[in-house]
This record gives structure tokens, sequence and C-alpha cells, in this order.
């Protein structure tokens, strides 16, 4: 799909997936991932997919085919253009953050990284820069979050570099202007304990 | 851009367009404070119809007019505004300020676009329209059409202020009057059709009149612009700005998060962090905000605080921290010398409270202790004007101290009439005076954040 195309462009990291087509080619794809195992309606249209119950999580393998038909059945009933079934990985265990990008009508491509997952709205913690920005200004957007310290909490380093490296890229895509808008939610941040690194594990875009 | 700023903002002739009899019309009331208010150059009465306006012989036209013109101020009615703005240039008039309303403020872009097109053909720099159009407190140049005894003019100073909205404009300027605020130039730029607010910023900051730059904004339409002058300018002079319309915007639903989470206000918050611009909720912070920054620039936030009330001085220094700042521990050598001046019953620490029966002469022996302290950087004085032994040579005592500018010095002063004239005082003597320590701290905190930032001294 198109957003993930882009992603891979930027060389922007994503928690593995495949798109399937039917129950079937979505057991084959789960089975070569590996349990357990999350399901979602793929669509290139900006939906809130949660609220229309098109997100399921930790899938056994003998329940991959029968949530394939489920989600099919919520997608026709909400209307959206069925493009297939996203079946991913369970995202390792991490900080969940938002990263974005819109077009201002004043200043152009603005980048935005805050407290992210579902409750992203709700938490209304992020930090915006007008772009382009530097690697400091990255930094200095981490660190005015007023969740930053979470990033260095209950004895563990969350890798806040590779957050970094992200934005950078992110910055990149903003600045190419071939979005008006873009979601990077969730973006897991691992620990350095863990391994480290950060991955995208849902996109939307608005173009 | 082109034009010449200075040249518009200091004109030696001035044709008032659409200068009037009749005192109820602002033709009538701008030409009077011009005549009235102390202008020096020459001013040209325009109106079709009258001979002598004020004393002063009226033309029909700006063509009328034997001499060189550097200025015309337009107040006619809408529909002859372009025809008089063409006659200006044919005159060759190089600037003009277009009070006139009725453009692209009311959706008439049309006419707009021609006043464009006519100050481009014929180089005029233009303020406006839908504006106050400008005061300039040292050249005495005045367009705001609001009679004198209504609204109070500035004295001259060092902050510039300009404004997108006239009315909110004109009102600071009354208050800036009041609070004692010296001004350099005010300008109410309204629709901005040709000399937007990044243009008024760029020569602000190279006015040597000018040392803050305080700003009404309600949008721009460059941000991109307005960003990368502002970066340059903030490093320059410090810049203090009023964002109004924060929350219209944001209103419809957003496809995604990313644009509901980044509304127009936000974004525009977070340019004004990136550019330096120091942003301010409320129009009295405005000018609380600027004057402190025409104190000496502190090497660091290590404040200490002289009262001659416990309960003040701890209020206060709860704030400083709330705000930032730190309070500063004297030096050992400081409170030696205190301890040593200082009757038995005062605490010698930080604050320093100099106790109920405190006269100015403690008051001074504390605040030169703590000027010459080299862990303190911002001195915060807390006098209560109520008590006995607390006379107004307190006043003469802030003021000279403060004029030696070696450490930043803000006065909080909380009262009653007889403390509000006090406060007057020490503002008209050149000292930031606040009636809350809030406030106050804030500011300074605002001041110890710029110091560091740019590394001025």
């Amino acid at each position: 799909m198109k957003m993930f195309d882009l992603l891979s462009k930027y060389d922007i990291p994503v928690v593995e997936f495949a798109i399937a087509k039917s129950p079937e080619e979505a057991q084959r794809m789960a089975d070569s991932i590996g349990y357990p195992i999350a399901m979602k309606i793929a669509s290139s249209q900006p939906i809130h997919k949660t609220e229309l119950g098109g997100v399921r999580l930790n899938i056994p393998p003998d329940a991959v085919q029968q949530t394939f038909t489920d989600l099919l059945r919520s997608a026709v009933s909400a209307g959206i253009e069925f493009e297939g079934v996203l079946v991913q990985q369970m995202a390792k265990p991490g900080i969940e953050m938002i990263v974005g990008i819109k077009q201002d009508p004043a200043f152009g491509p603005v980048i935005l990284l805050g407290a992210g997952g579902i409750y992203a709205e709700m938490l209304h913690d992020v930090s915006i820069r007008v772009c382009p920005i530097k690697r400091d200004d990255a930094y200095e957007m981490v660190s005015e979050l007023k969740s930053a310290a979470i990033f260095k909490a209950r004895g563990k380093h969350y890798d806040v570099d590779s957050l970094v490296e992200m934005l950078m890229k992110v910055n990149s895509i903003a600045l190419s202007k071939e979005l008006k808008e873009l979601d990077l939610n969730p973006v897991v941040v691992h620990s350095l304990e863990q391994g480290g690194g950060c991955e995208v594990v849902d996109v939307r875009i608005v173009e | 851009m082109g034009y010449n700023l200075k040249e518009l903002f200091e004109p030696k002739s001035i044709a008032v367009i659409g200068a009037s009899k009749d005192p109820t019309k602002i033709g009538h009331v701008i030409l009077k404070n011009l005549v009235e208010g102390g202008f020096s150059g020459q001013v040209y009465p325009v109106n079709p119809s009258a001979d002598v306006i004020l004393y002063q012989h009226a033309f029909a036209s700006v063509l009328d007019i034997p001499s060189e013109v550097d200025l015309a101020i337009i107040v006619t009615p809408q529909p002859v505004v372009l025809k008089v703005l063409e006659e200006c240039g044919k005159k060759r008039i190089k600037n003009a300020v277009i009070i006139t309303s009725g453009f692209a403020e009311v959706g008439n872009t049309e006419v707009e676009e021609q006043i464009k097109e006519i100050a481009k053909r014929y180089g005029i720099g233009v303020i406006g329209p839908n504006c106050m159009g400008f005061i300039n407190t040292y050249t005495r140049v005045d367009s705001v059409f609001n009679p004198v005894y209504k609204l109070g003019r500035p004295k001259a100073g060092e902050i510039a202020f300009i404004s997108q909205s006239g009315a909110v404009g004109a009102a600071v300027m009354d208050l800036a009057a009041k609070m004692g605020v010296g001004i350099s130039l005010f300008v109410s730029y309204g629709n901005a059709a040709v000399i937007n607010e990044t243009d008024l910023l760029q020569y602000l900051s190279d006015d040597p009149r000018t040392s803050v730059i305080a700003v009404y904004l309600e949008g721009v339409r460059d941000g991109r612009k307005f960003l990368d002058v502002a970066r340059k300018v903030t490093k320059k002079k410090p810049v203090i700005l009023i964002k109004a319309g924060k929350t219209q915007a944001g209103s419809k639903a957003a496809a995604s998060h990313t644009a509901s989470l980044a509304g127009d206000y936000a974004v525009y918050s977070s340019a004004f962090k990136q550019a330096g611009i120091l942003e301010v909720e409320s129009l009295t912070d405005l000018f609380d905000y600027s004057k402190i920054f025409l104190q000496p620039f502190p090497n660091g936030n290590r404040t200490g605080i002289i009262t001659n009330g416990g309960g003040i001085g701890v209020l206060t220094s709860d704030f400083v921290i709330r705000n930032g700042l730190q309070m500063a521990e004297l030096d050992i050598e400081t409170k030696k010398t205190l301890r040593d001046s200082m009757p038995m019953h005062v605490n010698i620490g930080n604050p320093l409270d100099l106790a109920g029966d405190a006269d100015a002469a403690r008051f001074k022996v504390a605040i030169d202790a703590m000027m010459q302290d080299k862990n303190v950087d911002i001195i915060i004085l807390t006098p209560l004007m109520q008590t006995i032994s607390l006379d107004s040579s307190i006043i003469d005592l802030i003021i000279r101290e403060s004029q030696k500018m070696i450490k930043p010095i803000a006065v909080v002063t909380i009262g009653g009439t007889y403390t509000e004239q006090n406060r007057t005082l020490l503002e008209n003597g050149g000292v930031p005076t606040y009636t809350s320590p809030y406030v106050a701290t804030g500011a300074l905190s605002k001041l110890a954040w710029y110091a560091k930032r740019y590394q001025k001294d």
C-alpha cells in the first residue's frame, strides 16, 4: 500500500506486516510472521480504525480466518472501500508516541511529536516545529514534552536517538510536500535494555 | 520591498487628504493633532470644498500643493481613495497612510488589489488601509484619530508597538500613557496591503530609537518570511508578542490526529518559540514584560529579594521558583556586611526581610550589598509603603540605584492610593514596577532566558 511504500522509501522502520486479500492468505501470512498477531482493516483512506472496530490484537492461530471475516464485515458496514486486511506482528512493548506532519496555511510544512496511541488527542502532550528542523531541534522537541521524563524511568532508558532519527526522516517527507497530513501513530520506542530502536505500528495519510 | 520606512515615519511635510472643518470628523481630529500636537514640519489640509481649516490654507488636491510632500494621510470616503492615491503618485509622494476602511476586511479585495497596483506603479509605501496609522513620539507625527483628551499619548521611550488591530492598538497606547511606559513608535498597520508586520519588524530592528518591539498580531499571510525575519530580529532586539484569535480555528473536524493537535494557533505559538519571540497572554503583560528588557541583562537567574514585610518576601520567592528563576545563596561576605550593619532583629538571608521598622537607609545598605554580591544576578525589591518608617525618600534611592544599570532591578508594590502614587514616581523614574510578584518574576524570567539565549551584556 502507498503509505507503507512511502515509509520504506524514506527508510522508516515499520513493525513487520503483510496485506491479505483472503482469509486463507491471512492465515499463511500470520503463520510466517509468528504469533500472536495483530489484524487491522487496511485502507488508504484516513479513517479512525479503532472507533470502527477495525483493530484486533493478540490473535491466536485458530482465530485468524474468523477475524478476517469480521474485519471485512465492519469495513463494509462502515462504508469503507475494502482493500484487504493488514496482518502485523504484535509490537514489542515500549513507549507509544505520535509523529506527524501537516501543511499549515500560514507556515507550510510543520512536524509534530507527541504522546501517542489511541489517547493521543486526549493527552494533548505535543511539541510542534515549523520545518525544516535540525537534529538539535528534534532533541528539544523530545525534551519539551510534559511526559519527557518517562524516557528515563523505572531503570530503563528508551532510545531517544532512534526517535530523533525518525523525526529527521519525517522532516524530509514534510519538506517534499508529497502529503497534506501524515500520522505515524503509534510509533513504539523501545528501551536500550531491550535492544533499542523505534518502529511505526500504524500510518494514516491525507493527500 | 524597496520602500523607505525611515522617511515614512519621519516625514517633514504631511498632506491630510480628507481634512475637515467638522470637529466630529476623523479628518478634523487628525489635522488638529498634527497642528496642535507639536509636529514641527509642514501640514497641508486637502479638501476640495474648504479654503481654510484650523487656520491652515487648504488645497483642493495634493497636486495643487506648491512644495514637496513626504507623507499623505488619507481619510477620504472609500470611493475616492483610489483617485487620491493616484494623485499622490503623480505628486511623487513616496509614502501614504490610508486610514479609510471598507476594503479587504469587508471582502472588498478587488479595490484593495488596485491600491497595491497603484502603490507598486508609483513606488508608494502604504500603511493600511483600515488602520490608525502611526504615532512617532519623537517627531510628534500622529495620525491616530482619537482626540487627545480621550486617548492619552505615551511619552517618548524605547519600546515600539505594532498592532494589526487599530482599536486594540489605540487602547493600548492609552494604557501605556497611563502606565508611564515610553514608546518610540506606534504603528497600526490594518490590512497590510503593501507594508506588513514583517517589513515593520525589519525596520524596527534597525531603528536606533527602539530597544524592544511589542506586537499585537491576529495572523500573518507569509508565515515563513515572518519566521525568517523574526529569527534575525530577535537576535538584535527582544520581540514580545500577543496573539489574538487563538480559538476560532481547528473547530472543523480534522482527518488526522496531527491536524487536530497542531491547530492553527499551536503552530503559531511554536513558530514564535522557534523565532525567539516571547509570547504573552494579556495586553498588560505586553508592556509589563517589554519594560523589563530596558534593564541591564543579567548573567544568570539567581534572584535576591529585599523587603520590609516577611510575608510578601516569602510569597515573591514562591513565584521566583515557579517562574523558573532561582533564589540566590548570598555570599558569606555579603552576609557578614549585612550582619554588621543591621539590627539584631533583622534575619540575614534571602529573602532579606529588613523588618517593619526599616527605613530608606537600611534599604540602601541591603541594595548595595546585593549589587556587589557575585551570587546575585537579579534584584527584586518589595517595599511595603504603609509602614511608619518608610517614606518617599526610598523612591529617590531606588531610582538612583536603578540608574547605575549594574543588575536588573524590579519593584513590586502592593497597596492603595499612597502606594500607587509612589509606584508611579518610580515608574516615571525608569524603574520597572509591578503590582503582582507573579508578573514581576514572569517578566524577569523571560529577561534571564533572553540574556542567556543571546548572551548579551
